[in-house]
C-alpha cells in the first residue's frame, strides 16, 4: 500500500469498516511511514473532537408541563406566524410595479407600432428590388447659387417605411396632410398605392388590438426623392425627421441615438454643387430662424443610398 | 443513536415505545406526556447541533413536538420511530434557518423570545474533564470552538451528514433514511465534509 493509497482508508478505517488483508496492509504502512501515520492521528483526534461536540444536558420538566398545557389547552398552531399585512402590502407594490412595466413595455411597443401598423406589400416579384430608374439629381434640382439645398438622409428607414410612418402619423394626427401631400403625393410615392385593412388575428378585435394596414406599393420606390418644400413644410418635416431618427435609429443601432446626416449624401452633394450652401435638416447646425421664405430644394435620401456622383466640373 | 433493529413483532422500535405511539394517536395527552419526557433530550440535541447555538431551541423544540403530535398517525412504522422523529426536526430546524433570513424575517412574526434565563436546558461540553492539565484543556477548547467554526459556516448538505455521522453516530443507512438520499451520496458528502475540516482545522 502507498501513501495515496493509504489516505484514502483513513477514513474507513476510522469508520471501522476496513477489515482483512486491506487492514493489515493499511496498520503495515502506518508502522513503516511517519508522515502517514501523523496524517492519521491527526484524522483519529478530529474525529473525536467531534465526536465530543457540546451536547444538551438536562431539559427541565417545565419544557414538558408548558407543552402539555398547550396541547390541553388546543393551541396546537405554530408560534410562528405569517405576517399577512406585510404579505399583502409587498404584494401590492410587486402587482404596481409589474403593472408599471407591463404599461410601459406596452406603450413602448404601442409607439414603435404605431408606425409598423402600415404594413408594406409589393405585387408578387417585385419586392427588394431597389435602386431602378433613379433620376439623376442635376436633372432635378434646379439650383441658385445663392440659396443652399436642404438635405435629409434617413439610413435606417427604407423608402417604404418612411411612407408607412408618415401614412401612420397623418392617421394619429402628428403629420399634416400638407406635408403627406408635398413629401409623398407629390414626389410620386403614393402613385398606385393601394390600402386595405386586415385583422393581425382572429382574437384580435376580443383582445382590441387594433387591425393593421397593409399597403400595397405597384413597385418598389426610389431611395431618394428632390422636392421643393416650404418654411413651414421644412420645419415640420424636421420635427419628423427627428422622431423618425430616434425611433428606427435606436432600434437598429441601440447605443447610438445622435441623429446624424448620411456623410455620403453630404459629400456628394457639396462635391456637385461646390458654391452651393447644403444645410442637413436633420443636423445640430439647422437653424430655424435661417430659413429663407419661399420654396426651397429639398434631397432625401433612405436606406443604404448610394449616390450618383458626377465627375467635379 | 442506536442501530435501529426489527425486532420479532416486525417492529423498528421497542414494544413499550411502540405502545407510546399507539396512544397517542389517539390522542392520548398521558401518553404524549411520556413520549415527551422519553424524546425531548434527543430532539434538543439534533435542534442544538443542528442549529449550532441555543437560541431558540425551546422554540423549535416544541414546534417540533407539536408537529409529532398533529402528525403522529404519518408514522407508517417503516423506519424507527427515532429515524422519523429526527426527520421531522431536522425539517423544522431548516424551516427555522429559512424563517431566520432576511426575507422570512420581514415575513414572518416571530414569536417574543425569551431571555437566558428562560432557557429549559443546559448544555455539557464533553471535553471540559477530559484535559489533565489547564494548558491542554485550553488547547482542547481552541480546536473544539475552531471545528464547531468550520462544522457552523460549511454548506448545509455537508454539514448535516458530518453532525449526523460524527456527532450523533448513526449509521449510513439511518442518515440515508433521514435525508432521502442513496448511501453513496451520503458517503461522497461526509468525505467532502471530513476534508474541509482537515484543511481548514489547525490541529
Amino acid at each position: 500500500m502507498d501513501c495515496r493509497e493509504f489516505k484514502r482508508f483513513i477514513w474507513e478505517e476510522l469508520d471501522g469498516v476496513l477489515g482483512g488483508a486491506r487492514l493489515e496492509k493499511f496498520n503495515e504502512h502506518r508502522r513503516s511511514c511517519p508522515a502517514c501515520e501523523r496524517e492519521y492521528f491527526k484524522q483519529r483526534r478530529l474525529m473525536l473532537y467531534m465526536k465530543a461536540f457540546p451536547t444538551v444536558g438536562n431539559v427541565s420538566d417545565n419544557f414538558r408541563r408548558e407543552l402539555v398545557t398547550r396541547v390541553r389547552n388546543g393551541d396546537l398552531r405554530s408560534h410562528y406566524r405569517l405576517n399577512y399585512a406585510r404579505i399583502s402590502a409587498t404584494m401590492v407594490l410587486f402587482a404596481v410595479v409589474l403593472t408599471g412595466v407591463l404599461f410601459a413595455v406596452n406603450s413602448y411597443r404601442e409607439y414603435m407600432v404605431g408606425a409598423t401598423i402600415f404594413i408594406a406589400r409589393y405585387p408578387e416579384g417585385t419586392e427588394a428590388v431597389k435602386g431602378v430608374n433613379l433620376p439623376s439629381l442635376e436633372y432635378e434640382l434646379q439650383l441658385r447659387a445663392d440659396a443652399p439645398v436642404y438635405a435629409l438622409s434617413l439610413p435606417n428607414l427604407r423608402t417604404e417605411d418612411f411612407v408607412l410612418k408618415l401614412l401612420a402619423n397623418y392617421e394619429n394626427g402628428e403629420a399634416s396632410e400638407r406635408l403627406l401631400s408635398v413629401l409623398a403625393e407629390k414626389t410620386g410615392l403614393l402613385n398606385g398605392v393601394s390600402m386595405h385593412l386586415q385583422q393581425p388575428s382572429a382574437i384580435a378585435p376580443i383582445i382590441g388590438q387594433p387591425a393593421q394596414t397593409v399597403v400595397m406599393f405597384p413597385k418598389p420606390l426610389p431611395n431618394f426623392i428632390v422636392v421643393y418644400v416650404e418654411r413651414e413644410d421644412l420645419i415640420e418635416l424636421r420635427k419628423f425627421a427627428l422622431d423618425v431618427i430616434n425611433t428606427y435609429g435606436k432600434v437598429a443601432t441601440p447605443f447610438i441615438s445622435v441623429p446624424q446626416a448620411s456623410p455620403r449624401l453630404m459629400d456628394a452633394l457639396r462635391q456637385q454643387y461646390p458654391l452651393v450652401d447644403v444645410v442637413d435638416v436633420g443636423g445640430g447646425s439647422f437653424n430655424v430662424n435661417a430659413l429663407p421664405g419661399g420654396e426651397m430644394p429639398l434631397v432625401m435620401t433612405f436606406g443604404q443610398f448610394q449616390p450618383p456622383i458626377p465627375p467635379a466640373s | 443513536m442506536e442501530l435501529a433493529v426489527v425486532d420479532k413483532t416486525g417492529s423498528f422500535n421497542p414494544p413499550d415505545v411502540d405502545e407510546i405511539l399507539a396512544r397517542c394517536s389517539t390522542g392520548d395527552l398521558d401518553a404524549f406526556d411520556t413520549l415527551i419526557n422519553r424524546y425531548q433530550r434527543f430532539v434538543f440535541n439534533i435542534i442544538y447541533q443542528h442549529l449550532g447555538s441555543s437560541d431558540d431551541v425551546d422554540d423549535i423544540a416544541q414546534e417540533v413536538f407539536l408537529r409529532v403530535f398533529k402528525f403522529i398517525n404519518h408514522y407508517r412504522g417503516q423506519a424507527s420511530f427515532e429515524t422519523w422523529l429526527y426527520k421531522v426536526a431536522l425539517n423544522y430546524v431548516r424551516t427555522h434557518q429559512r424563517r431566520k433570513s432576511v426575507i422570512g424575517r420581514f415575513f414572518m412574526d416571530t414569536p417574543e423570545h425569551e431571555d437566558e434565563t428562560g432557557k429549559t436546558f443546559d448544555t455539557i461540553g464533553r471535553l471540559a474533564d477530559t484535559a489533565e492539565d489547564p494548558a491542554t484543556s485550553l488547547e482542547h477548547g481552541r480546536i473544539a470552538e475552531e471545528i464547531m467554526e468550520v462544522v457552523r459556516k460549511m454548506p448545509q448538505m455537508y454539514r448535516e451528514v458530518l453532525i449526523m455521522r460524527e456527532v450523533s453516530e448513526m449509521s449510513y443507512e439511518e442518515i440515508a433514511e433521514v435525508l432521502g438520499s442513496s448511501q453513496g451520496t451520503i458517503k461522497s458528502r461526509l468525505n467532502r465534509a471530513r476534508e474541509i475540516v482537515r484543511r481548514k482545522v489547525r490541529i
